[in-house]
């Protein structure tokens, strides 16, 4: 991770920041926030750390499908749309 | 909107692709009227989630070509008389939750805790899974940032399972607040509050 590592008063912003990032936090809070990031050294760290950790768990949760895998589904769907063309 | 004026940075700066599901309404709306390529498309995705909810929430690889399975044949059935095509998503993630837990529940000698994802006890959950291959790792890639993401999949497969669902469908799959506390049949105040204690818990464990 970027930066040094957040210290102990900030720990009570996390909520917050998270919601943040993940776009949930409306005005005032949202300005109110900024305002304090702007100002937080502490809390801005936390922020990018927060980002960058938000990003790769994205990463992370997204797997590639493996081809083998990606094919059989392509026949499931196939075979399934086959079948139904021939019952009407 | 003021929002995305006062905001400094997109959330994920990293990453160029939409916001994943965004098109449902246009793909659903396109197969419920006899769209064979939106039809045909559709059908692939929901398999894919059904795949990724598996392997990373449910945490059993061989139950994965089932689920994907149910996911098909329900989205099939689902898709011919869909009314309101901005609840499909929601209706697909619950419908391969549901499908997870029953194979869960198939497994007889399975210890009853791996249900944990609707499980509220402090200590529900945490065998799970998030099991991706270091394949998609660049090979160039500098060794301490494929530590860095080792050691956080790790973090992510010991979260509580009621944790982790919340993290992959908020963040991962990109489902907003609202979708997720429908999918998972909680509040959004619970909602927020599990992404809130996950993230302490991530934090912990890699400042560690
Ligand atoms: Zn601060």
């Amino acid at each position: 991770m970027s930066g040094p590592p957040a210290t102990r008063p900030c720990e009570g912003h996390l909520a917050e920041l998270v919601d943040y990032i993940d776009g949930d936090l409306a005005p005032p809070a949202l300005e109110a926030l900024e305002a304090h990031i702007e100002a937080c050294t502490c809390c801005s760290a936390l922020e990018r750390e927060l980002r960058e950790r938000i990003g790769l768990v994205k990463q992370a949760g997204r797997p590639e499908v493996p081809g083998d895998v990606r094919a059989r589904a392509r026949a499931r769907v196939q075979a399934l749309l086959a079948e139904a063309r021939r019952a009407r | 909107m003021p929002r995305s004026v006062t905001r400094r940075q997109k959330p994920h700066p990293s990453s160029d692709e939409p916001s994943p599901g965004s098109d449902y309404p246009d793909l659903v709306k396109a197969a419920s009227t006899g769209d064979a390529a939106a039809l045909d498309a559709l059908l692939l995705r929901a398999q894919e989630v059904a795949y990724r909810f598996s392997l990373t929430v449910c945490g059993h690889a061989e139950d994965a070509e089932d689920v994907m399975q149910e996911a098909l044949i329900k989205t099939y059935q689902h898709v011919e008389g869909i009314r309101e095509p901005a609840a499909f998503r929601g209706w697909l993630y619950r419908t391969v939750k549901n499908a997870c837990l029953m194979r869960r529940r198939l497994r007889r000698h399975e210890p009853r805790h791996l249900l944990s994802i609707e499980d509220d006890r402090p200590d529900g959950g945490g065998a799970g899974g998030w099991p991706v291959a270091d394949a998609a790792i660049p090979a160039d890639e500098a060794l301490s940032r494929s530590a860095e993401r080792r050691r956080l999949r790790e973090a992510l497969s010991r979260l509580p399972g009621r944790y982790r669902v919340v993290v992959f469908l908020r963040q991962v799959e990109g489902l907003s607040t609202r979708e997720v506390a429908g999918v998972l049949g909680i509040s959004e105040a619970s909602v927020k509050m599990r992404l809130h204690r996950a993230h302490g818990l991530l934090r912990r464990e890699m400042s560690a």
